[in-house]
């Protein structure tokens, strides 16, 4: 093994405990919930945007916290609400006097969204139109007030939580909204041992107040730059590629393929599949691999791809779930890879 | 770079996995067409007990013909690299690690720290796996290959069988070289004459009558025996005739209600009726018949010829043939044959007991091979 190699392995072993230690440190604050624990740090270190969706008081916001606790980055909040205005997020110019002089001008005031992690809490709650600020922001990392563009900070993260879309109130996000979140994570309720241990926790003290720095922000930048670093071999894109197009209703496995086009309206999109490639990537170094295997995908797929399908009319009357009939999909996909 | 020197361990463990799925995939197709072979041997066997007798060679030899396909497959599923990596990852848990590194050595001429690194892992991982292929954790033999073997087995000795059986367990069609000669069969009627003597007789009683018990709820009012009048057996082509020779002493073990018949048809070589003037009744003989019709087509006469005294209406001849023989005979025991007449084959296929069986069977052989001028016991 030569020097280039040795740097390289010495990379892909240091992001390993990195990561891992990330992953503990959040388990202190957040019990009982490891398998959102690890998703949500494939999505941080994927550099993408992650929506979370769960009953009130299952520590959603609570992860924001301490995952910004953890990372050493400023969080700022949004709480959305039906009179939410867009520049409240985005900001917007005031008209300032200076009192050596009587002119007056307008001066563009960065909104809540100008920071590396964005806490959207209860986005479904603003109003479509709020919802759409966000989308710029996203997509290209800035905002465009008064036909000026404002960069924002990178690496730049929106971490949104949402109520189930049953409870009154809300306004289901639009497909191309969803669609940015690179992640969608179901948190669901904890367990009567998980929650013995909340209760020892976070009965006298606010776990997130104990949290200490384990990665400052150039170490997060250097991880999220060595994941483009992994290889993925051509048989992982075509199986990837496979996945997506199952997803609408092309699968080899005959009877999910039929069960796909009866139910899903419309299968997950080409960002859809960047992001499972993205996620899988973080997911082999996480493992201690520079290389994407078949394993990587398939534990991505869900968080990745459950937002992106949207329900026949049909389906979603009838009570159809996507989750099973992506599992379904990436079992059958699983088979025939 | 020269990257295939660094890739030693890699290659060697690819091209090693290449080798056994290629022989994997020809064991897999060898064993289809084995299958293949099986279930023709199985079918033409089956077709050559119960239908048509078949040459030896055409039934031995047309199963063979999915065997001549194995070539054709071997060459066309010889794996490519690509195939050999993915199935070396499935093989070893490999996480794509084989994938990844043949695709860089067989693609990448520039290598980038990553793809080193990828290459590297493969390398020490191949040097694990190779001793693992060496002592496959996997079963030699295929799953199933016992009941391939036996259904193999099966087919052979369902073509075979026939020609090595005893002729009183088999009724084969004779060639004409081979047909009994009137003299021969009637040794052999004796022969088995002799066979039901004082040792045999209370065990053939016993069968009967356990046939009688067995066979009761069997009868409908249909079944039951109805005299044939030699008008009726003129109408009929090809009508067998058996007869059984019952000793008087198993007569007087079945009770039944049965009635003699008074005139009995004769019939002509070959299972023909003759249908003219019936046999003058013999002092000490009584003979009852049965007539059954299998279908519209088919019908079927078993006599049994007894050597009771006329003076003892026991009828016991009618009484058993009523309750075994619907049983022990079915449409397929009948043969047709080519030139149109109508023979009993494979009676000892039926659920009969087996000395029962025995005993019936030899009065079958004597009647499919040559019958004529009997006495005692066979009149085709």
């Amino acid at each position: 093994m030569n020097a280039s190699q040795n740097d390289f392995s010495g990379q892909v072993e240091r992001f390993k405990t990195d990561a891992t230690q990330l992953k503990q440190t959040l388990e202190k604050a957040i019990v009982g919930q490891p398998q959102l624990i690890n998703e949500f740090v494939t999505a941080i270190l994927a550099g993408g945007h992650v929506l979370m969706e769960g009953l009130p008081g299952l520590g959603k916001t609570h992860l924001t916290k301490v995952i910004a606790g953890a990372l050493g980055l400023t969080l700022s909040r949004v709480q959305c609400t039906p009179d939410l205005m867009p520049s409240d997020i985005t900001g917007s110019e005031i008209l300032l006097t200076r009192p050596d002089s009587v002119a007056q001008s307008f001066e563009f005031r960065p909104g809540p969204i100008f920071s590396s992690l964005v806490l959207v809490d209860e986005i479904n709650r603003a109003t479509p139109k709020t919802q759409a600020a966000l989308l710029e922001a996203m997509q290209e990392n800035q905002v465009t007030h008064a036909g000026n563009r404002y960069p924002l900070p990178r690496p730049f993260w929106i971490l949104a939580t949402q109520n189930p879309i049953e409870l009154e109130g809300t306004y289901p996000l639009p497909e191309a909204q969803l669609d940015r979140f690179l992640f969608k994570l179901k948190v669901d309720f904890p367990s009567a041992d998980a929650l013995t241990q909340l209760i020892d926790l976070t009965l006298d003290e606010e776990p997130a107040n104990r949290i200490t720095t384990v990665l400052d922000h150039t170490r997060i930048e250097n991880m999220m730059g060595l994941c483009k670093e992994v290889v993925i071999a051509s048989e992982i894109k075509q199986a990837a590629v496979a996945l997506i197009l199952a997803t609408h209703g092309e699968s080899p496995d005959a009877a999910i393929a039929a069960t796909a086009k009866h139910h899903i309206r419309y299968g997950a999109s080409p960002r859809g599949l960047q992001s499972l490639l993205r996620s899988a990537r973080v997911q082999a170094l996480c493992d201690g691999r520079a290389h994407v295997a078949l394993e990587d995908l398939e534990s991505v797929a869900l968080p990745a791809l459950r937002h992106r399908i949207l329900l026949s009319l049909e389906s979603e009357m009838t009570g159809t779930n996507s989750d099973s009939l992506l599992k379904e999909i990436i079992s059958a996909w699983k088979r025939h890879s | 770079m020269n990257i295939v020197s660094k890739t030693d361990a890699l290659m060697t463990l690819i091209k090693a996995v290449q080798t056994r799925l290629w022989f994997e995939k020809t064991l897999q197709h060898s064993i289809t067409a084995l299958w293949g072979s099986a279930f023709l041997l199985l079918l033409l066997g089956l077709i050559n007990i119960f239908w048509i007798p078949l040459s030896n060679g055409l039934t031995l030899f047309l199963p063979l013909t999915p065997l001549v396909l194995i070539p054709f497959f071997i060459i066309r599923s010889h794996p490519n690299l690509a195939l050999a990596a993915k199935t070396g990852d499935h093989w070893f848990n490999g996480q794509s690690l084989l994938s990844s590194a043949v695709e860089i050595t067989q693609k990448e001429k520039k290598l980038t720290p990553a793809q080193m690194l990828v290459l590297h892992q493969a390398e020490q991982a191949s040097i694990q796996w190779r001793s693992l292929l060496k002592n496959p954790q996997r079963s030699s033999l295929p799953t199933g290959s016992s009941i391939l073997l036996v259904a193999l087995i099966s087919g052979v000795s369902l073509i075979l069988l026939p020609s090595y059986l005893p002729d009183t367990l088999l009724l084969k069609e004779k060639t004409n070289n081979d047909l009994l000669t009137s003299e021969n069969s009637l040794i052999e009627t004796k022969k088995i004459i002799t066979e039901i003597n004082p040792p045999h007789k209370q065990d053939f009683a016993l069968l009967l009558r356990q046939s009688l018990q067995q066979n009761k709820t069997q009868i409908s009012s249909e079944n039951n025996a109805t005299l044939i009048k030699k008008s009726e057996l003129k109408a009929n082509h090809n009508l067998p005739l058996l007869e059984l020779d019952v000793p008087t002493n198993e007569q007087q073990l079945i009770s039944t209600h049965a009635e003699p018949i008074a005139k009995i048809p004769s019939a002509n070589t070959q299972g023909e009726l003759a249908g003219t003037a019936p046999p003058a009744p013999d002092k000490q003989k009584q003979h009852y018949s049965k007539t059954m019709k299998f279908n519209s087509k088919t019908s079927l006469e078993i006599k049994l010829l007894t050597t009771a005294d006329p003076k003892i209406k026991s009828g016991a001849g009618v009484s058993t043939l009523n309750n075994f023989a619907p049983a022990a005979l079915s449409e397929k025991h009948i043969d047709r044959t080519h030139t149109g007449k109508t023979k009993i084959k494979n009676i000892y296929y039926s659920h009969l007991p087996p000395a029962l069986n025995h005993y019936i069977g030899r009065y079958l052989h004597a009647l499919n091979t040559n019958g004529k001028n009997q006495t005692g016991g066979i009149q085709p």
